[in-house]
């Protein structure tokens, strides 16, 4: 037996919480229910149930409103329907662009975008070809290029939707026959915001390859897809300027968009973990809002972790939401420390920070 | 249905209990099959082979929760016949490169299992993982126990995937260190 077979045998023998833990956080096990959380639940999808009963009682979707959600946002960004019509309404989610480019006989066409401030998150509806299902794990679009009006994004990045079929079995290709290529894009300090910006796309050629092989084009193309779609600036600001807890850190600003937020704090003392990848300790989990819901689990890791002054130990935590929010209903931050996201998280970790 | 309510469906000789444990946890185990064997029927054969398993020990087994316990038997499953395929020619495959890359932590002409006991190094490893930070913690698991590749951790943990490679570098240096001062594995010089 080879030594690192050996090595692997030993590691199988990890204990259960550990491997519970990561696969969690790998999304392959699903979260369990937490009991103490059922009630804020429940009392949040009643607020849903009377906003949409509202919603209809005043005839604004009588006529039942098309809102459309991508098979990745369904993932990324689940909602519900009235959570859906909500986002339609307000110009955060748009699916009604008919934008394609065909070459070749494959058209890539815009299915979805969902447009903050801070974040856009554009979904790619790509029909007309079928990888092998030996190729599906090296799929690539090739020089994929993205700007929002003529710029491009500092941090974006793309990837295929994949989706488990009737057998279980994990791939990027739809019962349909079509595939799903989803693209974020954060607008960092490169723009003041993402919302009222014309995209443009453009693909150079469909294949496999690139991260563990060289790169094969299947497909040549190019497509090039330019569109404005609608979006949603709505965003809460505020500026408490106080202590977060006895962490000793003070929370300078926050903003709170639809799909991501971000907070600046001051720390007590220079933290040196972003020069090796590490996260601060203090992060923004959730949001309370002013039913009495927490969210607590609705950021992910940061997606920018940076000094906006070092000198003066500002440090910038930037979020995506896995929620959709209507910042002007927050009445409250929610921070956890000890790398909250893939644990269950209780009352006792939670410091709640309101920002009346 | 929860797990309790499975296990008792095993010890009542049910066959709902695959059925449920399939419902369940096919796609879990499924996805732990696939990350080593890159391949969906041979997959589907370790899943099954899993849910046979699970039948054939229970009883006399209870487990307390089930997903680590039937991961487990997948793992296995998916690791013998992958290390009877790497017999024949190693290289290419998802689990090839992880078993590469552990291939560093212990060096080579070290013959282990003279030396020590399978059960010495799984409880050094285990005291390791638990030294780690959480994030150094879930990418080695992901990485190691999960067979996942770097651009699927750095996906899941909002990383990048340089710096999910560079801290799994570290990770593993760290590993041969702390085997190297526990006495679980010798140095090439020595």
């Amino acid at each position: 037996m080879y030594k690192s077979e050996r090595m692997m045998k030993a590691i199988g023998d990890l204990s259960d919480e550990k491997i519970e833990k990561a696969g969690r956080a790998l999304g392959y096990l699903k979260e369990p229910q937490r009991a103490a959380r059922v009630p804020v639940r429940m009392r949040r999808l009643l607020g849903i149930a009377a906003a949409a009963a509202l919603i209809l009682a005043l005839g604004i979707t009588a006529y039942a409103i098309y809102s459309h959600w991508s098979r990745g946002m369904e993932q990324r960004l689940p909602a519900t329907d009235a959570e859906k019509e909500i986002a339609e309404q307000s110009g955060l989610s748009d699916s009604s662009q008919t934008v394609s480019a065909t070459a070749n006989g494959v058209t890539i066409s815009v299915e979805q975008t969902v447009i903050d401030s801070d974040t856009a998150r554009i979904a790619l509806r790509i029909e007309g070809f079928r990888f092998e299902r030996e190729q599906e794990p090296d799929a690539a679009l090739w020089n994929c290029r993205l700007t929002f009006d003529g710029e491009s994004p500092s941090a974006w990045g793309a990837g295929f939707v994949e989706e488990g079929n009737e057998t279980g079995r994990m791939s990027i290709t739809a019962p349909d026959g079509s595939m799903e290529y989803d693209i974020w894009a954060r607008a960092g300090d490169k723009f003041d915001t993402l919302a009222g910006k014309e995209i443009r796309i453009s693909i150079e050629s469909l294949g496999v390859g690139g991260l563990k092989s060289e790169y094969r084009s299947l497909v040549e193309g190019p497509w090039e897809l330019v569109w404005t779609p609608s979006s949603n600036s709505d965003c809460l600001t505020v500026q408490p300027d106080e202590m977060i807890d006895n962490t000793g850190i003070k929370l300078m600003e926050a903003e709170v968009s639809p799909i991501s937020a971000k907070v600046t704090l001051q720390l007590p003392a220079l933290w040196e973990g972003y020069k090796t990848m590490e996260h601060h300790d203090l992060q923004l989990v959730g949001v309370r809002l002013q039913d009495g819901t927490e969210l607590t689990d609705i950021f992910g890791p940061p997606a920018q972790e940076r000094y906006a002054d070092i000198e003066n130990l500002i440090l910038e935590l930037s979020y995506s939401s896995h929620q959709i929010l209507r910042p002007e209903q927050v009445d409250a931050l929610i921070f956890a420390s000890s790398f909250p996201w893939a644990r269950a998280l209780t009352d006792s970790d939670l410091i709640i920070v309101p920002v009346d | 249905m929860n797990d309790r309510e499975i296990v008792n469906l095993y010890w009542q000789r049910s066959e709902q209990a695959i059925t449920e444990t399939e419902r369940k946890y096919g796609r879990y185990c499924h996805i732990i099959a696939y990350n080593i064997l890159e391949n969906s029927e041979d997959s589907e054969e370790c899943v099954n082979d899993t849910w046979m398993s699970a039948w054939n020990s229970m009883p006399d087994k209870r487990p307390e929760r089930l997903s680590p316990f039937l991961a487990r038997i997948t793992r296995n499953f998916a690791l013998t016949r992958i290390v009877r395929r790497t017999a024949k020619k190693r290289g290419g495959g998802a689990a090839e490169l992880a078993l590469e890359e552990l291939d560093e932590c212990l060096s080579s002409g070290y013959d282990l299992e003279k030396e020590i006991e399978d059960r010495e190094l799984s409880r050094a490893i285990d005291a390791f993982v638990g030294k780690l930070t959480e994030e150094e913690q879930l990418a080695f698991i992901s990485r190691y126990w999960f067979v996942a590749t770097e651009r699927e951790i750095a996906e899941k943990l909002g990383l990048s995937r340089s710096g999910v490679a560079a801290m799994l570098k570290r990770t593993r240096s760290k590993l041969k260190t702390y085997l190297l001062t526990e006495g679980l594995c010798t140095s090439q010089n020595e």
